[in-house]
């Protein structure tokens, strides 16, 4: 054993090497981790902009059902049986196929989306504050910070959960985890008393499910056209969206780092807890928070997580959207600070966290991110979707054209051309699918990560061929 | 001793929390006292799942 994975190893983080056999953990840590980490802070903005894009009650359920189904199918058939073969964190494994200035460039655009996000989830936070403090909040389709009372409430929650993920990001982390049954009940019960509010406002009867189906899609879920500036949602969107707002954890390959440590291949199915507790139950509670909002007043367009949970669950309310939003921006940060240190390994990490936090604090304050949730995190995930493809292929299939798998590791080369190609020129073409061919951004990483697959392959071809070593 | 006791009483507080919803929506209590019920679940689950969450996590 080198110097190097000593010093490694003794962290435990097995960073540079594979999971030993004895850190193994079992199906219910999992369960646990996606449970928690998919009931967050943006859940409460997702349902609502679902309402605004005039989703139909059986589009939305059957959409939500099928997406979902299809997002865990992907940890279990696509990023948990490598992650278990091996035992490699994604930016290791990306390493060895993409050389090591490749990996720093997917590191910049990780971090920077991670930014975005986490900016995202302050924004969802400050919400809460305006419900105290009464400042004007930003509208639906507002852009731009819109009061200086918003701006100095992003300030605040953006410096405090800055200051707080760089001094004791394990101190948040144990409190997420103490905060998130709690805060799934909490989900739960948005979904309910919304839903008796609507009995109470429509003066519905409900003595059976069929009386709620009715009551859904005739008042809360009516589908029709969407609010203004916004995009129409079909089943398909619905579906598309569940199945790949996650994208660039399981096709895009980045949950290799958690399922490195699963026994079995099969675990990728506690993926589940996460997508039918936080995409689902959460997001049809929001969703149903939003649109009794929309009955009472439909000229009230705001999407304002804090407001809407305060009148649902009032103080409570107001605590689950900071907690929530504050527990997931926290390890969110912490996570865009890693990407960055590898830029500067030697930049201490109090430093880059802090530095990383008042970006997305910074972020958080232009609305536009979280307001345009939906279409931010397609980009996202298919931003980060071609090089999941890349390791799909470098790991399945590349050996059967004859070629080497892991090429920048064998070869020495620190930017794989063959990899680097295949992920600018699918986003390339990705981005002509939505400017020219009409496709929507929600549904273009399907075709793009074929698109991703074949270049590799072929630009692989040409490449070793060229530069095989002897 | 003190765990378990401890993990009663936080269980009894998710109980507290999701059951007056449901009883609203039977019609069988007021939404303020609704609100008011789930603060006080709020505080008994964060202060009784802290005693044993806490070191669990640490370990």
């Amino acid at each position: 054993m080198t110097e190097e994975q000593t010093q490694q190893s003794s962290s435990n983080e097995f960073e540079r090497q594979p999971v030993p056999q004895e850190h193994l953990l079992g199906f219910k840590s999992f369960i646990g981790m996606y449970a928690g980490e998919h009931c967050a802070g943006t859940e409460l903005m997702i349902g609502p902009l679902f309402v605004a894009a005039g989703v139909s009650a059986f589009d939305l359920i059957v959409g939500l059902l099928v997406g979902n189904a299809l997002a865990v199918l992907s940890w279990m058939f696509l990023c948990a049986p490598i992650a278990t073969r091996t035992r490699l964190t994604l930016y290791y494994q990306l390493e060895k196929i993409c050389g090591r200035n490749l990996v720093t460039l997917y590191n910049i655009a990780n971090g920077v989306m991670f930014c975005f996000l986490a900016g995202a989830m302050i924004t969802v936070s400050a919400t809460a504050v305006g419900v105290w403090f009464n400042f004007p909040m930003p509208g639906l389709n507002d852009l731009m910070p819109n009061s200086i009372g918003w701006v100095i409430a992003v300030l605040v929650v953006g410096g405090l959960i800055a200051v707080v993920a760089a001094y004791g990001y394990q101190t948040v982390a144990k409190f997420a985890n103490i905060a998130a049954p709690w805060m799934v009940l909490v989900f739960l019960v948005f979904g309910l008393i919304g839903l008796k509010q609507f009995i109470n406002a429509t003066g519905a009867e409900i003595n059976s499910f069929s009386d709620l189906w009715t009551l859904s899609k005739t008042q809360i879920w009516k589908g029709g056209a969407p609010l203004e500036g916004q995009v129409k949602f079909t089943i398909w969107h619905v579906a598309f969206f569940a199945w790949f707002c996650n994208m660039a954890m399981h096709v895009g390959m980045s949950d290799l780092s958690v399922f490195r440590f699963a026994k079995k291949s099969w675990y990728g199915l506690a993926s589940a807890t996460g997508m039918y507790v936080g995409h689902f139950m959460a997001w049809i509670s929001a969703s149903i928070l939003y649109a009794y909002q929309l009955h009472l007043n439909p000229a009230d367009t705001d999407v304002l997580p804090g407001p809407l949970a305060f009148r649902a669950a009032g103080l409570v309310g107001l605590l689950c959207v900071i907690i929530a939003g504050w527990t997931t921006a926290n390890p969110t940060i912490y996570r865009a600070g890693l990407a960055f240190q590898a830029l500067r390994p030697k930049a201490s990490r109090f430093t880059v966290t802090l530095i990383t936090g008042a970006i997305a604090t910074i972020a958080g304050m232009f609305p536009a991110i979280a307001m345009k949730l939906l279409g931010f995190v397609a980009i996202y995930g298919m931003l980060l979707m071609p090089m999941g493809a890349v390791v799909f292929v470098d790991f399945w299939l590349i050996k059967k054209f004859g070629l080497q798998s892991n090429y920048a590791e064998l070869s020495g080369k620190v930017f794989n051309w063959a990899a680097g190609l295949a992920w600018f020129l699918t986003l390339g073409v990705c981005v002509y699918f939505v400017k020219y061919a009409g496709i929507q951004i929600f549904f273009v990483s399907l075709p793009g990560w074929f698109v991703a697959a074949a270049l590799y392959i072929g630009i692989s071809i040409l490449y070793q061929k060229k530069l095989r070593p002897n | 001793m003190k765990k378990i006791i401890a993990q009663c009483i936080a269980l009894l507080s998710l109980v507290l929390l999701i059951a007056p919803s449901l009883l609203l929506l039977m019609n069988q209590i007021e939404l303020e006292r609704v609100k008011s019920v789930m603060l006080i679940a709020t505080i008994i689950w964060f202060a009784s799942a802290t005693v044993w969450m806490w070191k669990e996590n640490a370990s």
